[in-house]
């Protein structure tokens, strides 16, 4: 995990209230570098797509938003006097973490002089800084009407698009063998799929690999099924508090009663969640179950490490890497989906990564919130894929997967594919088409 | 006109989605980094993005046509106020979409850019086509803009060796507020390169050069390249006495062989390199040398380690003290800043020879304050940073701004900084903006009518920057 990560992460707040953020917000010096750094002694590029990619006003970017901020501290900014306009570049913000992981406050990866310093209490959390301005914005009533309607249908159906709950374990039918659900059989170990890949039809087939692949190392795991409750990521994003606490409140419940103690999650926001918010929101209503998070890349990896399973033959096709923002720059799990992929495929990275990647678009409201100037970020990145020339995107998050199909579909030129680490490492291992007969 | 007729034309040159004048987006413009916006922000009537010269163009016909005040901001990192008081129906034109590189013209050694482009891309851009810049752009050189440099004289990296960024200019174009464009330098000759600034006659880019935008807008500027460097050098010394630091630093900069000097005086040491001053250093001197061949870097550093030796300093480990300066820079200041939380930055030039006394009148001024100081938990770090014959001295104040008393006080003491080092120590103020207001009435009457009728023959309905230049009349 990089220093960054590791700062930021301990700033993260059990609260979204914008008057705890007093102290990140008043530590912005206001040099513009969340915005704008492009340097020449590395890849640093593009800091913020959002900017690069709309109107580009001081609002929409972390400097203009903290000036805001601070404005609503001091009074003289009040959030129900906010316009629809800027609302909505507020809710544009797919809440990549680039401005924060180039914010300068304090990064001392690159603090050679003056070594004695230690700098471990500060950097600012500009993330924290958005989403409690968005929690105003709720509290207000005011909200997009797109992001209105998710938070709605999260709390009525516990999925952003408001899909039957009875559908949500319909992807369960696909794996080809039965699997365990924690209401029928007790196992320590849960699959979390997660909101946005029980639903999608492309995530679908990611969940299956990454439980063949498990079936295949003979891990006891089980599923939740229609059980299964949002981890609240979304809800905390949008700035619904609230009903993130609601269903945290009913995932501890069910994770309690099954006595589930790790959990290996598909996507990388609720793994964030579980691993970050949680612990700060619930304390030790949380820490006490003591219930293991890991994303699912981590899990494979340590299947391969342990040989528990076996690539028998390379992918043939060439492969290039999305690093999924929640993953990569806020949790600093970099290497993981990269070392599976380079055991078994030839590695062609794009030139914006790691974290310097740029944001698929879906984040923070993305993949619901669609503003008139919204930019076209999946479309762009997905050009940046293509450019590498090779033939596989590869991803390790459903939300990236459905933004980069999206992007990759208004390129016709380019024929790149969208697969999950999962299904590229299931093709290289024998049991890929036989899950039945394991 | 209306603001919301304004806001119409406005799109109809620009577009619907580069013009605003909604609250938040206007409340988002109100603060560059400095403390006078601290106090008082003031969002402007319209923010507007033009994204090429014949935008601006048309957006100074309009603002000339209505006689709306504009003002100009590139990075939005002002440090010096050089914005006068904004005046609330003003247009604020955003320059950072004219942010290309025009050219890269190798036989005239000169790249021409959009006045909106930021240092660091410029940096970047430059040294990939095997270049490089003299002057690398002033400490908040990522996100500044050349424009934005060029209009408030920006010193910085580099500045040791090549002097302030208008040093190394040689073409500007400059929209004046009619909308007119004013080319300056060789380029006044259509057959010509932009490629020398002196030529044809007067020097008309002088007159735009630290104007803080109130003559007109920068649109274009020509800046010399040199060959890309190859190797770097960095040295650093430690000294136990003030007296023997100057004569160094003196020599030093009367080489002109380091790209940079800096020297830390022992309020630095202590906020920076407390170990130092717990050594019974006093003082410490960094440089750092780059060149297109190891020879030509070995051959200045040694030159400078000699001096530097004969004058008693006592070398440091430099890739702990100088080599960080040179190769993170433009990353130190937000660092430091966000130590206690903003950064005021006091800063003067003062002849090479002469920075010794003004350091220490400084220091004395802020021994003088101590107890306050220590009251309202400021940091300060004095450090001098070398422009070829000169001393860019600066005390850096490191504060609370989310409390009002500390802000207050930190407004009281740069005012008494800025009069000791003007009317003392006989300093100069590069900058222009507020923290030198009361100073500028000192101008000599000559100087002030001469800039006065020039402001008046330029812009005669004062839209440019209204208050910028501080003259004692209703111009300006």
């Amino acid at each position: 995990m990089s220093v960054a990560s590791k700062r930021i992460l301990k700033r993260r707040k059990g609260s979204r209230s914008l008057s705890d953020y007093k102290d990140d917000v008043y530590l912005c010096a206001r040099c513009g570098y969340c915005r704008d750094m492009i340097r020449a002694r590395d890849k640093t590029a593009q800091v913020c797509p959002i900017r690069e990619n709309t109107g580009g006003f001081e609002s929409y970017t972390a400097r203009g938003r903290n000036i805001i901020a601070r404005g609503i501290l001091e009074g003289k900014v009040v959030p129900s006097s906010l316009s629809t306009e800027f609302i909505d570049s507020l809710y544009a913000c797919t809440l990549c973490g680039s401005c924060q992981e180039h914010c300068l406050a304090l990064d001392e990866r690159s603090w050679s002089r003056f070594p004695d310093n230690k700098f471990s209490d500060h950097k600012i959390d500009i993330l924290g800084i958005n989403e409690a301005m968005r929690s105003a914005i709720v509290e207000k009533g005011v909200p997009p009407g797109t992001i209105r309607q998710v938070l709605r249908n999260l709390s009525l159906h516990g999925n952003a698009e408001g899909l039957p709950r009875s559908q949500r374990d319909a992807y369960a039918e696909q794996f080809g063998f039965p699997v365990k659900r924690a209401k029928d059989e007790r196992c320590k170990t849960l699959l979390y799929p997660g909101s946005v890949a029980s639903y999608s039809e492309r995530s679908q087939r990611t969940i299956r690999a990454i439980a063949v692949i498990l079936r295949g190392a003979e891990t006891d795991f089980c599923i939740l099924g229609s059980e299964e409750e949002d981890s609240g990521a979304d809800a905390l994003r949008l700035g619904e508090t609230g009903l993130f606490e609601e269903l945290a409140q009913r995932n501890i419940q069910l994770l309690k009663k099954y006595g589930i103690k790790q959990i290996i999650c598909l996507s990388p926001h609720d793994f964030d969640t579980f691993q970050n918010d949680y612990p700060v929101f619930l304390g030790e209503q949380w820490t006490e179950l003591k219930i293991k998070v890991q994303h699912y890349a981590e899990t494979l990896l340590n299947l391969l490490r342990n040989n528990k399973i076996h690539p028998e033959r390379r992918f043939s096709k060439m492969v290039t890497y999305q690093d999924p923002c929640y993953l990569g720059r806020i949790n600093g799990l970099y290497n993981a989906p990269r070392e599976i992929l380079r055991r078994v495929t030839d590695l062609a990275e794009m030139k914006l990564t790691r974290h310097n990647s740029f944001c698929c678009g879906g984040g923070g409201g993305g993949l619901w919130h669609d503003p008139l100037d919204k930019p076209r970020l999946e479309t762009e990145r997905a050009k940046q894929a293509c450019a590498t020339g090779a033939e596989i995107v590869a991803v390790a998050c459903p939300t990236c997967a459905k933004m980069l199909e999206t992007g990759l579909s208004s390129i016709p030129q380019c024929k790149m594919q969208v697969m999950d680490i999962a299904e590229i490492l299931l093709e290289t291992m024998s049991f890929i088409n036989e899950p039945a007969s394991l | 006109m209306k603001p919301t007729e304004l806001t119409s034309k406005l799109q109809g040159i620009v577009g619907q989605k580069f013009v605003s004048d909604d609250f938040a987006v206007r409340w988002s413009y109100s603060m560059d980094s400095n403390i006078f916006d601290s106090i008082n922000p003031t969002p402007p009537a319209i923010v507007v993005r033009p994204a090429n010269i014949e935008e601006l163009q048309k957006i100074l016909f309009l603002a000339s046509k209505t006689t709306t005040p504009v003002y100009v901001r590139g990075g939005g990192t002002d440090a010096g106020g050089s914005r006068g008081e904004r005046i609330l129906e003003s247009i604020l034109i955003d320059t950072t979409r004219m942010n290309k590189i025009i050219e890269v013209d190798e036989a005239s050694q000169t790249v021409t850019v959009e006045a909106g482009i930021t240092w660091g891309k410029l940096n970047k851009e430059v040294e990939e086509r095997g270049w490089r810049l003299g002057f690398k752009g002033p400490y908040s050189g990522y996100s500044s803009t050349v424009g934005g440099s060029i209009s408030v004289q920006s010193n910085g990296y580099g500045s040791a060796r090549y002097g302030v960024c208008a040093e190394d200019l040689m073409n500007l174009k400059v929209l004046l507020p009619d909308g007119q464009i004013l080319q300056t330098g060789s380029a006044v000759n259509p057959a010509a390169r932009r490629f020398y600034r002196y030529c044809i006659g007067p020097d008309l880019a002088g007159i735009f050069v630290g104007s803080g935008g109130c003559f007109g807008v920068i649109a274009e500027v020509t800046l010399r390249m040199y060959p890309k460097s190859v190797k770097a050098a960095f040295g650093a010394y430690g000294f136990k006495d003030y007296e023997s630091c100057q004569a160094c630093y003196y020599r030093w900069l009367k080489t002109r062989e380091a790209d940079h000097i800096a020297w830390f005086a022992e309020d630095g040491l202590e906020v920076n390199a407390p170990e130092l001053s717990e050594d019974g250093y006093i003082s410490l001197l960094t440089f750092a040398v780059e060149d297109q061949t190891p020879e030509l870097v070995d051959a200045r550093r040694r030159l400078l380690e000699d001096i530097a030796k004969e004058e008693g300093g006592e070398a440091l480990d430099s890739e702990k003290y100088a080599k960080g300066d040179w190769v993170y820079r433009f990353e130190l200041l937000p660092r430091w800043a966000a130590k206690i939380g903003q950064w005021q930055w006091n800063c003067h030039m003062i002849p090479a020879g002469d920075a010794l006394d003004d350091l220490k009148d400084i220091l004395s001024l802020l021994k003088a304050f101590k107890s306050e100081i220590a009251k309202y938990g400021v940091k300060h770090s004095t450090v001098s940073i070398a422009h070829k014959n000169a001393g860019h001295v600066s005390t850096s104040l490191y504060y609370d701004q989310s409390n009002p008393e500390v802000v207050s006080f930190v407004k009281e003491l740069s005012d008494k900084y800025a009069e000791r080092a003007i009317t003392k120590n006989g300093g100069c103020n590069y900058w222009i903006g507020k923290m030198w207001y009361p100073y500028t009435i000192m101008r000599n009457p000559v100087y002030r009518e001469t800039l006065t009728r020039i402001k008046k023959a330029i812009d005669p309905s004062n839209i440019m920057n209204p208050g910028g230049l501080a003259l004692p009349t209703d111009l300006g």
